[in-house]
């Protein structure tokens, strides 16, 4: 009796659960709600490609100073390695050994000159007594005093005494002019260009032959100097913006121009080794917009080049697209969705140039078309049930 | 004595059937029941995988990523649906094989082929199972995920995790109808204390439930991604 009850008990819980399960079955409570997705629109857009060139950071500026002999011989050189200068700094000064014997020589005659036309003076001013003393000696009575005679005689003799005096000043003035003109080449001063930090700076006896006495390199912009093939160069205008990233900066972005795009290659030996593999490369200078501390000179960079690619290309976002890997043909194809009554459906898609701004398609999908974004799915297939979220988003 | 086989006595009068099996020294009817019981557990997965059929080729379809056809679909689905009924058979023999050998493990009083007698009367329940799912699966086809004698989709609705889906999907009528027949053969059948009986017997059901369900969960998984 107790093991009816039992068996009673128990077939009475297993209808129950079935009945139970029945209506959750029929209800269709377990059956997953349709996946949320969002669409995105296709768009038609001029592409961009970037050409990525390798360069180097150089100053934006600098000035390299060699000695000058025609200047003398190196008297002082007023700056130190490492050391900050503006423009119009005094660098150099130059000393002219020459020049200064020569004023030595001056200063002498001068001397001389002063002495001569001190004489003169002592001379002009001994006439004008003699000429006073006559004067007063004189007897308008006597019809044979001599003194009139004597007074023009010396007044003779003054008037010649100071034509010396006057030749002697316009002497003494023509040295002082020659003296204040050889003072001014006697030390020749070297400035400062540009604003920058002193690279080297050495006397001529620490110097190689050739090598400048003083190098100052620009700290207030920097320039990228660095070579492209005829490949790209023929893509690229001068003017256009540019992208620099510092190899060992590389989360940062510097913004530049091409200031300058070279028209013969880049060097001799370059150049020929370029002809066996026929690629030639050509120079360009690129222009940083802002001064970065963060750049050194001599800093290996990438320059990228934003060229157009394609005009009027259909492009989805990279989102949108799935690769499947064939393994009939062994190809990798490319396929978007679309929902179609609620539905997501496959398309297969030619796609073409993938860049920052999508994916370009070439055949299977028109511009304005909405796709499916698959990012945020975890899984999507053919007949998937689906819910569009919101109007589609132009990629 | 001999122990006559015969399955529904035995899951119905468990205990007072059971008692002959502990001083018998051979059993009749064994294999003919076991190879049926095989046979049917084979049919009825052929059966519950061709009422499928067609929600199966579209998953395949689908999941081929355009790749596959339904033509090719519809055949591979054909193979895998036969060779399923064929596997079920296999799997029926194996189960009990494997069940005998870990029981054998903390019942050697018992003996392996007392143990796989025993265990072979779990295959009728099995078949019960099987009958009553049937109809569930020509009704709601692939929706139907766990059998209708268990606790999955109350779980499925209780939980949001997978994982305790699969787990309670396996507390059904074979488990619950296998534990209790188990229970009394053993008691019968061994020296072993009752607890011992019912706290190996839970332990080791607990730990091939889990085995099972986080085989279909990674294996869900993986069909995901």
């Amino acid at each position: 009796m107790k093991k009816r009850i039992g068996i009673l008990i128990g077939l009475l819980m297993l209808g129950g659960l079935m009945v139970g399960n029945s209506y959750i079955l029929s209800e269709g409570m377990t059956t997953d709600d349709p996946v949320v997705v969002t669409n995105v629109l296709t768009s038609e857009e001029t592409l961009y490609d970037t050409i990525i060139a390798n360069g180097r950071v150089e100053p934006g500026e600098s000035q390299a100073i060699f000695e000058e002999p025609q200047h003398g011989t190196v008297y002082d050189i007023h700056v130190n390695e490492g050391e900050e200068v503006f423009e119009g700094d005094v660098l150099i000064t130059y000393e002219n050994q020459e020049i200064t014997r020569q004023l030595v020589s001056l200063r002498n005659n001068l001397d001389r000159l002063m002495v001569e036309m001190e004489q003169q003076n002592d001379q002009i001013s001994t006439i004008e007594s003699q000429i006073s003393t006559e004067r007063s000696n004189r007897d308008d009575d006597d019809p044979f005093d001599q003194t009139d005679q004597v007074i023009r005689q010396l007044e003779n003799e003054r008037d010649a005494m100071e034509y010396q005096r006057r030749l002697t000043n316009l002497q003494y003035s023509e040295q002082e002019e020659e003296i204040a003109y050889l003072e001014d080449q006697e030390l020749h001063e070297i400035y400062s260009d540009v604003n920058g930090i002193v690279e080297h700076a050495n006397y001529p006896n620490e110097v190689e032959e050739g090598q400048p006495l003083i190098r100052i390199q620009s700290d207030e912009f920097w320039n990228v100097n660095g070579t492209v093939t005829e490949y790209d160069l023929i893509q690229l205008h001068e003017e256009m913006e540019v992208e620099v990233e510092a190899n060992v900066l590389p989360d940062q972005t510097f913004e530049g121009f091409l200031a300058r795009l070279g028209s013969t290659p880049a060097d001799e030996e370059q150049s020929i080794q370029a002809e066996g593999s026929n690629v030639t490369s050509y120079p360009f200078e690129v222009q940083l917009h802002d001064q970065s501390e963060d750049l050194l000179h001599g800093f290996h960079v990438n320059v990228y080049f934003e060229v157009e690619a394609e005009a009027d290309a259909v492009v989805v976002q990279a989102s949108a697209i799935e690769t499947v890997y064939n393994e009939f043909t062994g190809d990798e194809e490319n396929y978007v969705y679309q929902v179609e009554e609620g539905i997501a459906r496959m398309q297969a898609v030619e796609t073409g140039i993938t860049n920052e701004q999508g994916v370009q398609i070439l055949s299977g999908l028109e511009a304005g078309e909405s796709v499916i974004d698959l990012e945020p799915l975890e899984t999507i297939y053919e007949g998937m049930e689906v819910v569009v979220n919101d109007p589609p988003e132009e990629s | 004595m001999i122990h006559h086989v015969k399955f529904l006595r035995g899951l119905f009068d468990t205990k007072s059937h059971f008692s002959t099996l502990k001083e018998s020294e051979a059993t009749k009817g064994l294999a003919w029941r076991l190879i049926v019981s095989a046979l049917l557990v084979g049919v009825l997965t052929f059966l519950s995988q061709w009422f499928i059929r067609e929600d199966l080729i579209q998953t395949f379809v689908a999941e081929g990523a355009g790749m596959i056809g339904y033509d090719e679909a519809s055949m591979l689905v054909t193979v895998v649906t036969a060779l399923s009924g064929v596997f079920a058979i296999g799997m029926a023999i194996l189960a009990v094989l494997l069940l005998a050998l870990v029981f054998w493990i903390f019942y050697k009083d018992v003996g392996f082929k007392r143990l796989f007698i025993i265990f072979s009367y779990f295959l009728p329940i099995y078949i019960v199972t099987l009958l009553l799912d049937l109809p569930y699966y020509i009704t709601f086809g692939l929706e139907h995920q766990y059998s209708v004698t268990s606790f999955g989709y109350l779980a499925h609705l209780a939980f949001d995790e997978s994982f305790l889906s699969f787990f309670f999907g396996q507390f059904n009528l074979l488990i619950i109808g296998c534990f209790i027949v188990q229970i009394f053969a053993l008691k019968v059948n061994t020296a072993k204390s009752t607890r011992y009986i019912v706290l190996t017997t839970t332990l080791i059901y607990l730990v091939v439930m889990t085995l099972i369900a986080l085989y279909t969960y990674f294996s869900m998984m993986q069909g995901v991604q």
